[in-house]
């Protein structure tokens, strides 16, 4: 029954890119892809969820007022194949989050890379960082 | 000779509890094989009678009153409503049914075991649905490891053989699925034991124990479940023999009641 | 000898096709994560054609449907698909009608044509796929039986997965799946329609240890004046690293929430319907 060949191959490996999920969910239209902003701030909600994951922090304005920012990501599947878990990020944490804002105001966007208190960039949108815009 | 015979059969029979033979499908018997089609017989959809449900905790008490049920209730604190529309049971909505209810509940009795060399497949008609028992020697996960991982409809799931009980081990759970069609709370930390025996050739028997100190005061345990194997030809429609050849019984919004639009 | 030569030339080709893709994408080699491979290897390599197992994933490089030269289609065709508002095609996906928002589910060959992980398991009577996304499966049956007819169709209804046989025609698994529920829609981005008199014949090639290649062709003419025959999708095998998230090894590792569960779906839309509210003045 099982046939056994032996071939001489040249085999070119091909990566595997983070690929959108299922759930095309459009969401490029919301959002300014023309602005980035920077914000620093404390995790205080990590929703690691399909069909996408958000993650929220708040923000101390110079007037001491605090604004909670959520950004949505990419959905569980793209982020656990990165290596990436609903702990990575953790209520009370420091972060800064570079991220494309909604289009009407909202504080909401779609983001593009996270960046720890130690430097690390984490769950960005570059290919193979695990966090796609879809 | 024959009296010889017969007194030397009843003495292997009780020592080994398992009648050698052959299943309806004419397949020689193992109990340490379980795999095949079953149907669900006899019992309701509760995870037990009502009589053996446990005492809940305060935290319990407050997550069941939460819930709004169909079914007769078992528990003054749930409340129980006609109108699909004023349920809030998940399910109505296509939600997973998840882990233990999908096998506790009668509405679709058909699943299949399937036994491969790492792990055990339950394939449920119902939704359609794998659950995985991994029996490649890993242990149960641990806390840290279940909060890493987060929630699964399903949990994560983990066999060993005992004898010829086969005891199943799942956590980290969806607190978001009822344990069962009642409307009773099990939290993320909880933890399910199943025990599973192959009582003759063609009777599967569970039990089931729920260990979830946060919702209940004691373990849970259940009655015992039964299922009988099904002939092939009960799962063949019109030359089409396998698990989906009854219907396929995935909850589908678009196909209207049950669902309900929240 | 003489078919051992034709396949190298065959494989080397399909390789050196891929060579494109896998250049396209050297930039990433710097963003290489856990579980992810990169190189190349000149080896002599055992490996079973017909032993499919393994978790794998289309890296078709985004063309999620059938093929790119899709027939003409015929006016009930084109009828079904102008009513189909993809989510690329509205600002606002919440008003989009495709059904995977609401989770209905997305059938074959929808699930399969994206790029998430598949589970071959080669039982005695049938090949099992597991998908990750939904997490949910199909059989491939290797009993000698036929697909089933319409009028068998017309008894055991329509489904979302089809009715699935298969069998081996020397290296090649050929599989042919009728019987699909006309509600589905073959792809994401566009919604080609499929109907339940269609036929799917999926043919499944494995080229060497860790690349399997596929072919779609939909024979429907109620939508297509033609047959749509599509392009060769490789499937790579994924390392186990890739499959393993804190020493839980496994195809639901680590994606927990790959049942579409309305709740989340309806928080999701909930919570992003400010977005397109009007701009504050």
């Amino acid at each position: 029954m099982k046939n056994t060949q032996t071939f001489f191959l040249i085999v070119v490996a091909v990566l595997i890119t983070a690929a959108p999920l299922s759930a095309h969910h459009g969401r490029g239209a919301a959002f300014d892809m023309t602005k980035q902003i920077s914000l620093k701030g404390t995790v205080s909600e990590v929703l690691w969820r399909n069909p996408h994951v958000r993650i929220s922090i708040d923000v101390k304005g110079e007037d001491g007022k605090v604004t909670t920012w959520s950004f949505e990501n990419s959905g569980t599947t793209n982020l656990a194949q990165a290596g990436y878990s609903r702990n990575t990020l953790r209520v009370g944490q420091e972060v800064t989050a570079v991220f494309n804002p909604g289009r009407n105001g909202t504080p909401v966007g779609v983001i593009i890379k996270f960046i720890t208190s130690d430097g690390k960039e984490i769950m960005s949108r570059v290919p193979g960082g695990g966090n796609p815009l879809d | 000779m024959r009296n010889l015979l017969a007194a030397a059969l009843a003495l292997i029979f009780p020592l080994t509890g398992f009648a050698q033979g052959v299943d309806i499908n004419g397949k020689k018997s193992n109990p340490h094989d379980l795999s095949g089609i079953w149907m669900r017989s006899g019992g309701d959809s509760g995870f037990s009678p009502a009589k053996d449900i446990p005492a809940l905790t305060p935290a319990g008490q407050a997550k069941l009153k939460t819930a709004a049920i169909l079914a007769p209730s078992r528990n003054p604190l749930v409340k129980q409503v006609s109108n699909p529309a004023e349920s809030n049971d998940l399910a109505l909505g296509c939600n997973p049914k998840g882990f233990p209810r999908l096998l506790l509940d009668t509405t679709h009795d058909y699943h299949e075991v399937i036994m491969l060399p790492n792990r055990i497949v339950q394939l449920w008609q119902e939704e359609r649905r794998p659950r995985e028992i991994w029996l490649d020697g890993r242990g149960v996960p641990s806390a840290e490891i279940i909060d890493n991982l987060g929630p699964a409809w399903y949990g994560h799931a983990v066999g060993v053989w005992q004898g010829d009980t086969l005891l199943v081990t799942t956590v980290g759970l969806d607190e978001r699925a009822w344990v069962d069609s009642f409307g009773f709370p099990k939290s993320f930390n909880a933890r399910v034991e199943e025990r599973y025996k192959l009582v003759d050739p063609n009777t599967l028997q569970v039990t089931l124990t729920l260990i979830d100190p946060e919702m209940y005061a004691k373990p849970w345990v259940s009655d015992v479940k039964t299922w009988k194997k099904v002939a092939r030809k009960d799962i063949t429609r019109r030359g089409w023999y396998g698990l989906f050849s009854q219907g396929e019984a995935i909850c589908a919004p678009e196909n209207g009641k049950p669902f309900v639009k929240r | 000898m003489r078919v051992g030569l034709v396949w190298t030339v065959f494989l080397s080709l399909i390789a050196l096709a891929m060579a494109g893709t896998s250049l396209a994408q050297k930039e990433q080699k710097e963003q290489k994560q856990p579980g992810f491979e990169a190189g190349i290897e000149t080896a002599a390599i055992k490996f079973d054609v017909h032993d499919l197992s393994g978790i794998w994933r289309s890296v078709a490089g985004g063309l999620e449907t059938i093929g790119p030269n899709v027939p003409s289609m015929t006016p009930a065709g084109m009828a079904k698909l102008r009513e189909r508002i993809s989510a690329d095609r509205v600002e606002n996906p919440a008003l989009s009608n495709d059904p995977q928002f609401k989770c209905n589910p997305q059938g074959f060959p929808r699930l399969w044509l994206d790029q998430e992980l598949i589970e071959n398991v080669h039982l005695e009577d049938r090949l099992l796929q597991i998908s990750q996304w939904e997490q949910t499966v199909r059989e491939i049956w290797m009993d000698g039986r036929k697909v089933p007819t319409p009028e068998d169709i017309a008894e055991l209804g329509p489904s979302f997965y089809g009715y699935s046989v298969g069998r081996w025609e020397r290296y090649t698994l050929i599989v042919d799946t009728v019987g699909l529920d006309d509600r589905n829609w073959i792809d994401d981005d566009y919604g080609y329609p499929v109907s339940s008199e269609a036929r799917i014949e999926e043919r499944y090639r494995r080229l060497g240890p860790d690349v399997i290649s596929l072919q779609y062709t939909l024979y429907d003419p109620k939508n297509y004046t033609a047959p749509w025959v599509g392009d060769i999708k490789p499937w790579r095998r994924t390392p186990r690293a890739m499959n393993t998230h804190f020493g839980w090894f496994g195809l639901f590792s680590g994606v927990t929430e790959a049942i579409c569960a309305p709740a989340n779906e309806e928080e999701y839309h909930q919570r992003n319907a400010p977005l397109y509210a009007p701009k504050e003045k």
